[in-house]
Parts: structure tokens; sequence; C-alpha cells
């Protein structure tokens, strides 16, 4: 048995390519923090917890949503160090359990990667146009501005702006990646400090400021007087319950829509320097940070508006909204805090202009992920080559974006004529973690070579380390889809026909791709079975 | 024909292996290995005072008794570097020594690549399989006398014939990397070298062309761009992609139009592309996981027929 000493000998490397620095920590850790998306999360969260989960609690179910999360994050982080290539869990899978597997869990990927590419571009106007226009009506005093605002909530505004995003962000990865990822650079950091501005003025800020902000705000735009009788009547004054387990663990699935995707540094994991240190640092990691940071917004707004007000503000549905507050959708929380510094223009319209770049970000990142995993098909033989040309000129794959970009307008239009909600991917895309995360219980047996090589090969009482995360990640994680299934707000029993079709076809449709790849491959002299086979060694 | 085409094995025993099986495995006829064989890491195994042997394993400081030397080597084969055992004395004259160590380093890459065309011998000897092993530029000219053998072709710097069918030109050597590495030269003299071996292809036969280095600006030859400190450019976090093939590969191509060229050096531009009549083709490489990627090539006189990406 190996032991561990100190005064080691050194290894010594030659002169040769490869050898380089790549991706840091610090890198990594930003990109998986950037995937988290702690500005819509929280919108969910405080419009819907308070007001829909009676009895639940927001900060509760935000640490236990980072708790369950972390198991998942360690075994992606483990299995990015022990297979240090991009490609994520298609990689992890295929070597582990069987092609075919890692073939399903990446279909699945790019059905749900796709999907939210389709609903964040709604997001754009639905969450961030929308109380952009109001708060520069009220500024300016607009009633013009006010009714882009309401229009802005409306379904073909919301298509069409999403449309629009969704093109643009098209003609951007036709024209090359660079450009973006030096727009999202900055875009990243104005959110932030949006963030940090909100938490600072939610310090600041007691009930009574909020109550008395919150109704001049709305009697300015929406010319409702006392809007918090209105909401409170509307609501027949709903309270706040004490603490329920129960509604909170339902009200975590919407911290876990933010948590359970630290993960994203795992496709890039060919460049990423010391995988084992940076890797457990970005996902585990960014999981910690991200939690804090949603956290203190939670508290600061339980301290400034406080659950009751936050819950008769979640209250109405979307088709009473206009009669109850005269505007065109519910404010966001980032709106409410608006409302506190209502009489500091330039600060609303700080507030309203970063909060701009939280609502889209998943859009380009699930783009471009499915754009890859699309281009890597081709390659392999599984979809048309067609879709693996590249532009001469721009060295982008067009086929493959344009591809892409077809299928993202049909489920924004599915989200916008409300035939898909917010959630509904998850349940289903969780299952690709959990396949993960029994791929890793299994690899030290699977692949005894690559575990034994492997910089984390540690055992607890004979069971390799692996095996106990990836047990441990998988209860953590099919607890979860317990919650998601039975969420009341919208779980299964709400899934509506086209919907459970979607749901239902997944897996077939991956084995009729599956089987016409591997009918068209064997045509071409190799079977599809042989392309990911690994070949006998000995 | 049927070729299977791989490259980039960087040491890796676990690759080499399957190589030389992949033929059996995909039904293929032509073996070609295309170059940068050799690995980058020499891990000493140091004996120490009580009998038991220590190196550092993945980062990690390892002690192990004779009985598991093996087992650590193996490990150690694994990943693509070479283990050696040495004393303490060696040792440390290979610390303070970079002569002594670069000559240690040389010989024990010469000694396994003989043992690895040794174990192609064994394998292939009679089968009928045609085998040709490059180096590519990551490999010292030191290892190239043991590349020949009864069994085994080192096709480098010349044009050979691939049965009845084909010729082949080969070439190791790449435009300028930041690592100054063995076999490389400026674009000028790299297009000078091809086209001195172009100049012996005979137009009337179909021509393979298997160049370690890819053509620029396609998809075989896109890779993070690094700094002079060999720092890679992030933008937003992500890394940022440029060509690094050689113009003087790509002009060669677009002159000659051969009906297949083959490419590695560039691990994760794994891709198919055309330039004109050509396909060109590069699988690359996760050398250290143990898993090859290759490519099987169905070529039909002056065509390719098929042509698919494998991770073996």
């Amino acid at each position: 048995m190996a032991t561990e000493a100190t005064g080691a000998p050194e290894v010594f490397a030659r002169k040769a390519t490869g050898l380089r620095r790549e991706a840091s920590a610090l890198d990594v850790f930003i990109y998986n923090t950037n995937n988290q998306n702690v500005g819509i999360g929280v919108t969910f969260m405080v419009l819907l917890i308070p007001a829909l989960y009676i009895g639940g609690s927001m900060v509760t179910a935000t640490i236990l949503a980072g708790i369950l999360a972390l198991p998942m994050a360690g075994v992606y982080a483990y299995f990015a160090a022990a297979m240090p290539r991009s490609g994520g869990d298609y990689v992890y899978i295929s070597r582990t359990l069987h092609p075919f597997l890692g073939f399903l869990s990446s279909w699945n990927w790019v059905v749900w990667l796709v999907t939210y590419t389709g609903i964040p571009a709604a997001y754009l106007a639905q969450y961030g146009l929308s109380g952009l226009c109001r708060e520069l009506g009220y500024v300016f005093d607009s009633p013009t501005l006010v009714g882009y605002g309401d229009n802005f909530s409306r379904k073909w505004w919301i298509f069409v702006a999403g449309s629009i995003l969704l093109t643009l962000f098209a003609i951007i990865f036709a024209l090359g990646t660079r450009l973006y990822f030096r727009i999202q650079n900055v875009t990243f950091a104005i959110a932030m400090v949006g963030v940090v501005v909100g938490l600072i003025v939610l310090a600041f800020h007691n009930h009574t400021d909020t109550s008395s902000g919150f109704n001049a705000y709305v009697h300015g735009v929406g010319g409702v007087d006392n809007a918090t009788a209105s909401l409170a009547k509307y609501s027949n004054n709903l309270g706040q319950a004490g603490f329920d387990l129960k509604q909170t663990l339902y009200a975590m699935v919407w911290p876990l829509f933010i948590t359970l995707y630290a993960i994203t540094s795992s496709f890039i994991g060919g460049e990423v320097r010391n995988a084992k240190r940076s890797q457990f640092l970005a996902m585990p990691g960014s999981i910690v940070y991200v939690t804090i940071l949603m956290l203190l917004l939670v508290l600061g707004l339980n301290h400034a508006a406080g659950t009751t007000f936050l819950g008769q503000l979640g209250y109405p549905l979307p088709q009473d909204v206009p009669s109850v507050l005269g505007i065109g959708n519910l404010p966001t929380y980032n709106e409410v805090i608006a409302t506190m510094v209502r009489n500091q223009g330039w600060l609303v319209l700080l507030l309203g202009f970063t909060f701009l770049f939280w609502t889209y970000v998943w859009l380009p990142i699930n783009f471009l992920a499915a754009t890859r995993a699309v281009l890597a098909w081709a390659f392999d033989g599984l979809f048309p080559r067609k879709l693996s040309e590249v532009n001469d000129r721009y060295h982008t794959p067009i086929y493959a974006i344009a591809f892409i970009w077809v299928l993202s307008e049909i489920c924004l239009y599915l989200y916008v004529d409300q035939i898909f909600n917010t959630l509904n991917g998850i349940f289903a895309w969780i299952l690709s973690f959990v396949l993960c995360s029994i791929a890793a219980t299994v690899f030290p047996y699977r692949r005894p070579d690559l575990w034994k090589a492997s910089p984390w090969n540690g055992s607890t009482l004979g069971i390799p380390n692996i095996t106990l995360l990836g047990a441990l990640a998988t209860v953590c994680l099919v607890f979860c889809e317990y919650w998601f299934w039975y969420d009341p707000v919208q779980g299964f029993d709400l899934w509506g026909t086209t919907l459970r079709w979607v749901m239902a076809m997944i897996v077939p449709s991956a084995i009729v791709v599956y089987g016409i790849a591997w009918f068209t491959s064997k045509q071409r002299g190799v079977s599809v079975d042989k392309v990911f086979a690994e070949i006998p060694p000995e | 024909m049927k070729l299977y085409y791989a490259g980039d094995v960087h040491g890796s025993e676990m690759c080499w292996r399957k190589f030389l099986n992949a033929a059996k495995f995909y039904e293929a006829d032509t073996l070609i290995m295309g170059g940068d064989i050799t690995g980058k890491m020499m891990v000493p195994i140091v004996e120490t005072a009580d009998g038991r042997h220590e190196a550092r394993v993945l980062g990690r400081h390892e002690i192990v008794p004779s009985d598991e030397l093996e087992d650590m080597e193996k490990r150690i084969r694994f990943n693509g570097f070479y283990p050696y055992r040495c004393d303490r004395a060696q040792y440390d004259r290979m610390n303070s020594d970079t002569e002594y160590r670069e000559e240690t380093f040389t010989r024990l890459m010469t000694d396994e690549v003989r043992r690895w065309i040794a174990l192609a011998e064994e394998r292939l000897a009679g089968t009928g399989i045609r085998c040709f092993v490059m180096p590519g530029n990551d490999d010292e000219f030191a290892i190239d006398e043991a590349l020949e053998s009864t069994t085994v072709v080192n096709p480098d710097n010349k044009v050979v014939r691939v049965g009845d069918e084909a010729q082949m030109l080969s070439c190791s050597w790449t435009n300028p990397t930041p690592w100054d590495s063995p076999r490389e030269e400026p674009e000028e003299a790299l297009l000078e070298r091809l086209h001195g071996l172009a100049a012996q292809l005979d137009p009337d036969i179909p021509t393979i062309f298997n160049l370690h280095c890819p053509p620029h600006g396609t998809m075989l030859d896109r890779a993070p761009q690094l700094t002079a400190d060999l720092k890679v450019v992030l933008d937003g976090g992500e890394p940022r992609i440029v060509s690094v093939g050689s113009m003087a590969v790509r002009t060669l191509i677009e002159e000659v139009q051969p009906v297949l060229s083959l490419h590695g050096h560039i691990h994760e531009s794994k891709a198919i592309a055309k330039i004109g009549k050509t396909t060109c083709v590069n699988p690359g490489s996760a050398y250290s996981e143990g898993v090859i990627d290759g490519a099987v090539i169905d070529l039909r006189k002056d065509r390719v027929r098929s042509c698919q990406l494998v991770t073996g």
C-alpha cells in the first residue's frame, strides 16, 4: 500500500508541446458562478415562495439547496480531475457505463440546453425590459415608457424581443465566440455591481420605507393608490404561518434551479490547469459562494420588505396584476429595491440597467454548449456530417448554430405560450446528473486502471471515496427529484399534454437517433458501437 | 483499402497497445501512427535506504515496497510518463546535472520505443497488416533508428507506397510552437521541405498526406491562444481559440489536392474538414486517459468512401 511522506523525488519534464498553463481556478470559478444566475434565481424565490409555499423558509430552502447540490458538484469535480478533457458527462458516462448511456445523457442535456436557451430569451422582456421601462417612465415621468414596460409583459412582445435576442446571439456566434466572451466579461461585472448596490440599499431600509416607496412608485407608474392595501385585499391579507418543513422542501426547488448548475466547467475540462484543485474550487466552491450571495439577498429582502409584503406581492395571478397594481406584470425584487430609492433617479436606473444582464445570461451559455454537443455528435456520426461543417472565413459551425437557433425559437414560443414553464425541464435534466453520479459510484470497479491513475484514488474503510461520494450524490439527487415531481406550483400534476409527450419521448428519441446512427455508420464500415467502444489493449 | 490512423499517444502504453490491436478491431488493413509517440515526463523511482521505492506520482509522494513496484510503474506508464528506477546518487546527479538528465531521458525514451516496436513485431508479424509509425515534432531524433523494423515502417520525410493502391507523403515537422520542440521550423523552410517531398510523388497514383501538423485555418488547428509565458489567453473566463496550424501545409494541400490528408499535433481539435477535393482529418488525442482517438478511413482508389472518427 502506498504511503505518504515528504521530500519526494521530483519528476523531470522535457521540452515538448502542450506543457502549458491553462484556465486557472479563479477563471473557472467565475465561469460557474456566472451560470448560476443569482438575479433570476432570487427573482423567482421572492415572487413565489412567500406567496405560494406558505410557511416555507427562503433562508432554509437556500441553505438546503446549497448542501444538496454539493455532493453532485463533488462528483463532477472528481471526474473532471480523473478525465481532464472537455465534454462533461458525455465523456464520463460513456467511459464508465456504456457509450449509449453517455449519448442518452448528452441527448437529454441538449434537449434542456435548447429549452433553456429559448426560455431566458423570454426573460429579457418579461423580467428585464418591462421593469426597466417602468423605472425609466417613473424617473422621467413618461407614461409612454411606462406603457412600453406593460407591453414587454405581453406574449408577442416577449416573443419578438426574445427572438431578436436569439438571432443576435446566433449572429455573434456565427462570427466567432471571441466577441461574445468579451461582452460577457463586461456584462457579468455590471450585473454583479447591481447585486452589491441592491444589498447596500436593502441594508439601509425597513418595512415602512418599502411600503411607502412601493405605494408611491406604483401610484406613479400604475395609477393605483395605496398599492400595498390593494395587494393585501386581493390576497385576503395573506400572512405567513410558522416554519413548515414540508413547504420549505417544496420551495427548495427554486434555489436548486440555481445551485445545481455549478458544473459547467466540466465542459471545458480539457483547458483547466491543475484540474484536481481548480475544479474542486470552481464547482463546490462556486455553490458556496452563490448560496451565500442568495442568502444575503433573501435576508436583505426579509429585513427591508418582510415576508408578509413579499407574499402578498407574489400572490396575484398574472391576468389580475393590471387590475390590482395597474401595471402589466409583477415587479421583480430588483424593482422593489428600486422603489426604496425612487427619488434618486440615477440609482433607480442603475438598478434597472444592471439587472437586465442577469435576465438572459443562460441563453448564450446554453446556446454555445448545445452547439458544441451537436458538433461533437456530427463528428462521431450520430448526426448528419453537414452539421459539423464550418464557415471558411469565421471557422464557426454555422449549420449547427442555425439548427440550435431554430430549435430555441420553438422553445421560446412554447414558453411564451405557457406550454412549458420555468422549472419543467429540471426534473428531466437531473436524471442526467443521477446517471453521472451512478457512474461515479461504480467508477473504481468499472475502470480500475483509470481510478488508480486518478489524483483522488483514496478509500475509506475499504470503499473508494468516489464510490461513497457518488452514492451520496445519487441519494441527494433522487431526494431533490421527489420535490420537483410533487412541487405544487410546477410539478408533474400541472404538466400539460405537450410537456408530458416531450418528457416521454426523450429516451425513445435517443434510441431512434442512436439506431439511425448505428445503421448509417455500419454502411460506412464502422458500427456505431465501435465508434465509442474501447479497443482491447491486450 | 481501410486505414486506421491515430497520433499523439505521447508515451501512453495503453494507447500504444490499443493502436496495435486497432486493425483487427476495426477490420482495417493499414495502421498509421502520425507522430508524437514519446512521453513528456520522466518519473524517477528512487530506492530508499530500507529497500522500498519512492516517487512523485500525479503530484503525490508515494513510497511502496518492492512487491508493489511494478504496479506503481504501470500507473505511471498509464498517464504517458516514463518510470525510471534509480538510486539516490543517480537521482541527485540528474537533479544537478542537466546534460546527464537529458541523456538519461533520451536513453529511456529510446529504450521504451524499442520495446514498443518489439511489441508491434510480436503482434503484427504475419498478419498482413501494414504498419507505419512516424515521429512528430515532440519526438527527439534519437528515436528514429528505433522505429525501423521488419514489420514497422517509419515513413517520415519520404514518399512510400501503401500497398498497390496509394502513395503516402509523410512529414513530422511543424511550424514554430511556443515550446521550441525538436522538429519545428519557420513556414518558409517547412514549405521548401514539403515541396521537395512532393516532387517525388507519382502523379498517376492516388496520394495520401501524413503530415503531423494540420493546415492553417481549418477546424483541425484550433487551439487556445498562448501568451509568451505559455499562459492561456482568456475571454470572459473561456480560452480564446485561434488557428495555430501551418500555412505551408495548407499551401501544399491546395497545390497537390491529395485524396486524403492525415494530421495530429493539436489534441483538442478533433475534426474532419475539406480543402478543395481533399478530406483532411485530425482525430485529436486523449492519451492521458488511456483512450486513443483515431479515424477509420475507407479509401477506394481516388476517393474517400467514408471517414469515421472513433474513440477506442
